[in-house]
């Protein structure tokens, strides 16, 4: 993974913790916790992994965990979108097939992905009281859909969005806002309702109506 | 009186079947078997920090959005920008 970051790759960082409405929260952790197993796409608002081309086009957006199976296939997956956003094709051609390719991409996902990208117990509770929650299957309601599956989908309705334009708080906008996988255990359980955290909640504000995610250094 | 050496067998027989019935319910055709998810091992946190460590050693990372991006342009290739709650290199 970190030969393909760094050869395919330019790779930054920044905490958004306080900084953004939409970052989650959790109980404190050092560099040297124990880590535990956990679906693809838990802890969204913790943290998000965003791919974006050389001219600062959004082509992907991993929230959460990602085991490296599934982080693996994802990047190649961009890779090819990279080559596409840098294609001589025309703007809304590209736009077309980067909506089609996320689309087949998700659907192409081997049942082994879309197992892994579960909703945990709490995630679901909350999605379930959003009554237009595209977690929920069409066919019956049940909110049962996954995280490959949803990110994927949301991607395709924001097809080559410029950074400053992307709505990242939206994108990453589901289950709930708390996550600590096995912090004290009570958020790991498919029951019970997350304890709050230990610091003090960082100030929320509500999304930037103006243009969605704002650029800033980390 | 059944010989003991017919009941074994019958036993043997019984039982294979039970095993290949039981199999076949496990199994199904292939297409009704519920994937479930994979397994990841729990790392203790030398391993975590290690690792870490490796990650944090091994890429060029970036602490800037706009030098980040600036870079992605200059050499042609896309960004991976990682937003957490946290510090990469010590915590939350």
């Amino acid at each position: 993974m970190i030969e393909v970051l760094k050869e395919h790759f330019v790779c930054g960082w920044r905490n958004i913790q306080g900084q953004e409405s939409y970052a989650g929260k959790s109980h404190d952790h050092p560099v040297a916790s124990t880590a535990l197993q956990t679906s693809n796409g838990s802890g969204g608002r913790n943290v998000q992994m965003l791919f974006i081309s050389p001219s600062g086009a959004v082509l992907h957006c991993l929230p959460g965990y990602w085991d490296p199976d599934g982080m693996m296939h994802e990047i190649q997956f961009i890779l090819e979108l990279a080559k596409l956003e840098a294609s001589d094709l025309p703007l809304l051609e590209k736009r077309d097939q980067f909506q089609l390719s996320h689309l087949n991409h998700a659907a192409h996902h081997s049942e082994q992905m879309v197992a892994d990208s579960y909703l945990q117990g709490f995630d679901k509770m909350r999605e379930e009281k959003q009554q237009g929650s595209d977690f929920r299957r069409k066919t019956d309601g049940d909110v049962i859909r996954t995280v490959d599956q949803v990110m994927h989908e949301r991607m395709a309705r924001r097809p080559m969005i410029s950074i400053e334009e992307f709505d990242i708080g939206k994108v990453v906008d589901y289950g709930t806002r708390f996550y600590d996988k096995g912090g004290d255990g009570c958020c790991d359980l498919d029951k019970g309702n997350p304890t709050a955290p230990k610091r003090k909640k960082p100030s929320t504000g509500g999304y930037k109506k103006s243009g969605g995610w704002k650029k800033s250094g980390g | 009186m059944i010989p003991n050496s017919f009941k074994r067998l019958s036993l043997v027989m019984a039982g294979t079947l039970v095993l290949s019935v039981c199999g076949d319910l496990g199994a199904g055709d292939g297409d009704d078997t519920r994937i479930t998810p994979r397994s990841v091992p729990k790392f203790k946190g030398t391993e975590v920090a290690k690792r870490v460590d490796r990650m944090l050693s091994g890429v060029n990372w970036h602490g800037n959005f706009d030098d980040a991006m600036a870079t992605a342009a200059e050499q042609g290739k896309p960004l991976f920008w990682l937003q957490m709650v946290g510090n990469l290199d010590s915590g939350l």
